[in-house]
């Protein structure tokens, strides 16, 4: 029968009652009789009404009707069962659900841009000075404008952004702080998304000093201007500057790097001379990255060689090789490795929680094979049977399923406030109509896999035909090996949180060299309008003096970055000593031969700063306030010290800190700080000092970083600092926070892991204990009559107990051995995550297989009382 | 619909055959077999509406709710084009029979 039958319209009950009747008024007035004659000659009207209505019914689904009422019946009798089934696969559908909504936009959803497979990350691989063990992909302005244009080969068009996220100020009635991007103009056009409205930026907009325009996301549109197609031609005052709206970006679109608000073309703007530039590259079809980057590679190496205007070489980690990412992994980076690793870890409790299920519902096959016999009897056949409780398990999991997306909005919601910055874009994560097909056919899985045991077990077993107890025997070897998987797989996720237990100990002990107790610390970005960059050093000044005055405050400062990472200004060349000339990276004494991976960082600060930070002077002294506008003077940590003046004291040299051409004497030596994060060796230091009303590095970058040392509370020391920067701007948004905070922030990831990973093994160790429990009481029930004779024969009952502990105690070691090998396997995802321990390391997994081994024999302890008190009169007499 | 047994598919020939003259109820179809046979034919109208339904499941023909001219609301059948050709096909595989079985009847 065609498929487009089963849609052919079903006339309903009603339809086919009033068509009989029809019929039968039709017919006695034709014949001109009785209608209860005409009735009759229809014969049973009732009968074939049925005819009619199974006609339209497909079989297989009044089955499954039949099924499903019977199997809900069945639960109303056994109501704890089916509460527990459908919890536990609750719990583990939705986990899944939740991990799977909270990572789908890093690992599986579409980016929104068209062909997105074909985009890709190109420039020059640098190590990320934040992030070390990433790499950032960029490329100098100067270069791509010279080596850039038209694009090369393996591309059919290469675009720019930079300064993506930057601040950026709404300076008209409302005023408003914003995050801008600046773009290349062909910048929409290679990424394949086309404006809402209005039009695109041209290539005549993107030139030095050209009228400005901007193209505002979609978001903005509809805040500030009500969705209003009239917006285009209108004008907003960007950062003091009367600017129009040429365009409006679509929903849901993204700056890649970052969520921009408004776009603007790069060239406009001062400073993109030398600027550093994030590629963005559409590749031909048929060239694949790797193709791709063996292309451009000798590009890069020419320009790395210096026959452009501005030698790369001289960025923050120096030389660096070609690089061409997908689009997906350069915004991913390396997170997808932890949400596989989240996906994998939910999957096995998904797994758990279904074997546990599948148990129970063996479990309770075993009473049931009574039931099953009569059925069978009665003329059920065996793959009915079969079905029957194949449809109890889809039904479990689709409670199991509906249940499950109800908790997943709270796990959700857990999870973000877990790991705010761990996984990217986690607040935007939502349960939509994706989201719920993959639950969908999760539970539909889940379902088969619990339902596919029973469903096996009846199909192969003799019961139908033997009678009730000749099945007990078939179902413990099946349910022990089932027991025997959930251990496994318990075992693995308690030694993957075990390690990563131990990942987050490690890190939580890694001395800082500051201490971050009682330190508040905030982050001011003037509003450019008001303050053009470098002009907002007297505002600054002004700032620091009320912050000194906040009562309690032990020590204040203010500087270019503050720990615990902070993004410091990072240079190669430092000459010493007063020797100018360039001498090669290598030659003897002179220069510092730096390496380039671990490049200085130069940090401005005020006299204050080591005393707030509590970071300890070694040698020398700390800045003064004098030093301020005396001889310049620096600061050098251990680390740079061994670099710039090894083998020497360097109190008393001098040393130029880029971009300043004066020479500054070292004053003192600080101790070492954490500044790259817990994981990274820190990188060396110096400190020089930000002087008043001088040309500082800092006044180009416009942002300074204020901290406190407060001794009264840090709540009230966070509500002063705001009102101070109120008191002088009142429109200034300002970031304030604990530096405590902060510091928790850097083991974000490891905390994550660790508390997910340690929910899971928990919740998998418990339903392991609980299918163990279930399987050795079942034992011993079946048993009872052969224990009862043994005992009556003198067997001693702690003999009894001993036997079903050594039997549970069989079955742990077979999981624990299985789980071991499956671990060697799931560890080797879990290696790029830890931090001082080694995959195998000795005390987790020792910690692991204790807890496991104790939690299990706790679970035997019941059913093995249960066989010692077996009364052998009893179970005599029962026969 | 497959393989059927005779009666069924002599019920299904008679009704298609009926609804080729034009749409008709289930009641019409019964009288008109009745008389076109001249009363050889009496259909089993307990069969009649399950054959009908079963018809209108497989897409030969279709059902709509019209009035009759004497005012009674009735479900009247009419030919799909899929029904239009699964009658010729019938048609020609019952002669076919009826002619096989009345020479083997003759031979005798």
């Amino acid at each position: 029968m065609d498929v487009k039958n089963w849609f052919r319209r079903r006339p309903s009950d009603d339809e086919m009652r009033e068509e009989l009747e029809a019929h039968i008024a039709m017919r006695a007035e034709h014949d001109g009789v009785d209608e209860s004659v005409a009735r009759r000659r229809l014969g049973n009207v009732l009968r074939t009404r049925e005819a009619m209505r199974r006609i339209w019914i497909a079989e297989w689904w009044d089955a499954l009707r039949q099924d499903a009422t019977f199997t809900v019946r069945s639960w109303r009798r056994q109501p704890g069962f089916a509460l527990g089934a459908v919890l536990v696969l609750a719990l583990g559908l939705g986990a899944s659900t939740a991990m799977f909504s909270a990572l789908d936009r890093i690992l599986f959803r579409p980016l929104p841009y068209g062909d997105a497979d074909r985009l890709v990350s190109v420039g020059r691989g640098y190590p990320d000075v934040e992030r070390p063990d990433q790499s950032r992909v960029l490329i100098t302005s100067n270069e791509y404008s010279e080596r850039w244009n038209p694009a090369p080969a393996p591309f059919t068009a290469v675009t720019t952004t930079s300064d993506v996220g930057k601040t950026c100020d709404i300076t008209e009635q409302h005023p408003e702080r914003l995050r801008c991007a600046s773009v290349e103009s062909n910048f929409l056009q290679t990424l394949g998304v086309p404006v809402a409205l209005g039009r695109d930026f041209t290539r005549e907009d993107d030139v030095r000093n050209a009228a400005p325009v901007a193209i505002i996301s979609h978001d903005v549109w509809t805040r500030r201007f009500g969705a209003d197609p009239g917006a285009i031609g209108r004008t907003i005052d960007l950062d003091g500057k009367r600017t129009p709206v040429i365009g409006v970006l679509p929903a849901g679109f993204a700056v890649p790097g970052g969520q921009s608000d408004i776009l603007r073309p790069q060239r406009q703007l001062a400073g993109f001379d030398g600027a550093l530039l994030a590629a963005f590259g559409r590749l031909k079809p048929g060239v694949t990255a790797r193709q791709a980057e063996a292309a451009i590679a000798p590009m890069i190496e020419a320009a790395a060689n210096g026959s452009g205007r501005v030698r790369p070489a001289s960025l923050p980690g120096g030389k660096a090789q070609a690089r061409v990412v997908p689009l997906r992994d350069y915004l991913v980076g390396d997170t997808s490795r932890v949400a596989w690793l989240l996906l994998c870890a939910v999957a096995g409790l998904l797994l758990i929680a279904c074997v546990n299920v599948a148990n129970l519902i063996l479990a309770r096959m075993a009473v049931r094979d009574r039931e099953f016999a009569v059925r069978s009897a009665l003329g059920a056949g065996r793959i009915r049977l079969a079905r029957l409780v194949l449809t109890e398990g889809l039904l479990l999991a689709a409670a199991g399923g509906g249940i499950g997306l109800l908790s997943a909005t709270v796990m959700l919601r857990v999870f973000a406030r877990l790991a705010p910055s761990s996984i990217p874009e986690i607040d935007q994560a939502s349960l939509d109509l994706r989201v719920l097909a993959v639950t969908a056919v999760l539970a539909m899985a889940a379902g088969l896999a619990v339902g596919i045991w029973p469903a096996l077990s009846v199909l192969r077993s003799r019961a139908l035909h033997y009678g009730a107890r000749a099945t007990a025997a078939a179902h413990p070897r099946m349910r022990f090996t089932l027991v025997t998987v959930q251990i496994a797989l318990t075992i693995t996720l308690l030694g993957g949180s075990a390690l990563l237990l131990r990942t987050l100990w490690n890190l939580v002990a890694v001395p800082l060299g500051y201490r971050s107790e009682r330190v508040v610390t905030m982050n001011v970005t003037p509003n450019v309008a008001h303050y053009p960059p470098g002009s907002s050093g007297p505002f600054f000044e002004q700032l620091l003096e009320r912050i000194r005055e906040i009562p309690g405050t032990a020590a204040a400062t203010m500087s270019s970055a503050a720990p615990p990472t902070g993004v410091a200004l990072a240079g190669v060349h430092f000459p010493v000593d007063h020797k100018t000339e360039v001498l090669r990276q290598g030659s003897p004494g002179l220069f510092a031969a730096i390496p380039l991976t671990s490049p200085l960082r130069v940090r401005e600060v005020t006299p204050g700063y080591f005393e707030t930070f509590g970071i300890p002077i070694l040698r020398g002294r700390a800045f003064t306030g004098p030093d301020r506008t005396a001889q310049p003077a620096v600061i050098v940590s251990e680390s740079a010290a061994k670099i710039l003046f090894p083998g020497q004291d360097p109190i008393g040299h001098t040393v130029q800190v880029p971009p300043a051409k004066e020479w500054a004497e070292v004053v003192g030596v600080a101790g070492e700080i954490r500044n790259t994060g817990l994981t990274e060796e820190p990188a060396p230091e110096l400190y020089t000092l930000w002087r008043r009303n001088g040309r500082s590095v800092t006044s180009f970058s416009n942002m300074a970083f204020f901290a406190i040392r407060t001794q009264a509370g840090t709540a009230d020391a966070v509500a002063f600092l705001k009102q101070a920067v109120a008191d002088l701007d009142p429109q200034l948004p300002v970031t304030v926070g604990l530096l405590d905070d902060e510091v928790a922030g850097l083991t974000e990831r490891p905390r994550f892991l660790a508390s997910l990973l340690s929910a899971f093994a928990g919740l998998a160790l418990l339903l392991a204990a609980a299918g163990l429990y279930g399987v050795a009481s079942y034992l011993v029930t079946q048993r009872t009559r052969e224990i009862g004779v043994r005992i009556a024969l003198g067997a001693a009952p702690g003999e009894m107990a001993r036997q079903v502990i050594g039997e549970a105690g069989r079955w742990i070691a077979a999981g624990a051995a299985g789980g071991a090998l499956l671990s060697w396997g799931a560890t080797q995802a879990i290696r790029s995550q830890l931090f001082q321990v080694a995959t195998v390391d000795p005390v987790s997994w020792a910690a692991a297989f204790v807890v496991l081994g104790v939690a299990l024999l706790a679970a035997v302890v019941r059913p093995a009382i249960l066989a010692a008190r077996v009364d052998p009169i009893v179970t005599l007499q029962a026969d | 619909m497959g393989q059927q047994e005779n009666p069924q598919a002599a019920l299904e020939l008679l009704i298609l055959k009926t609804l080729a003259a034009g749409p008709n109820h289930g009641f019409g179809i019964a009288l008109h077999i009745d008389e076109s046979s001249s009363g050889l034919l009496r259909v089993e109208e307990g069969s009649l509406y399950p054959a009908l339904h079963r018809l209108d499941k497989a897409g030969f023909i279709d059902a709509e709710w019209t009035v009759t001219p004497n005012g009674r609301r009735a479900r009247v059948y009419s030919l799909t084009k899929t029904g239009r050709k699964r009658l010729k096909e019938i048609e020609e595989s019952w002669t076919t029979l009826t002619e096989g079985v009345r020479r083997v009847l003759r031979w005798t």
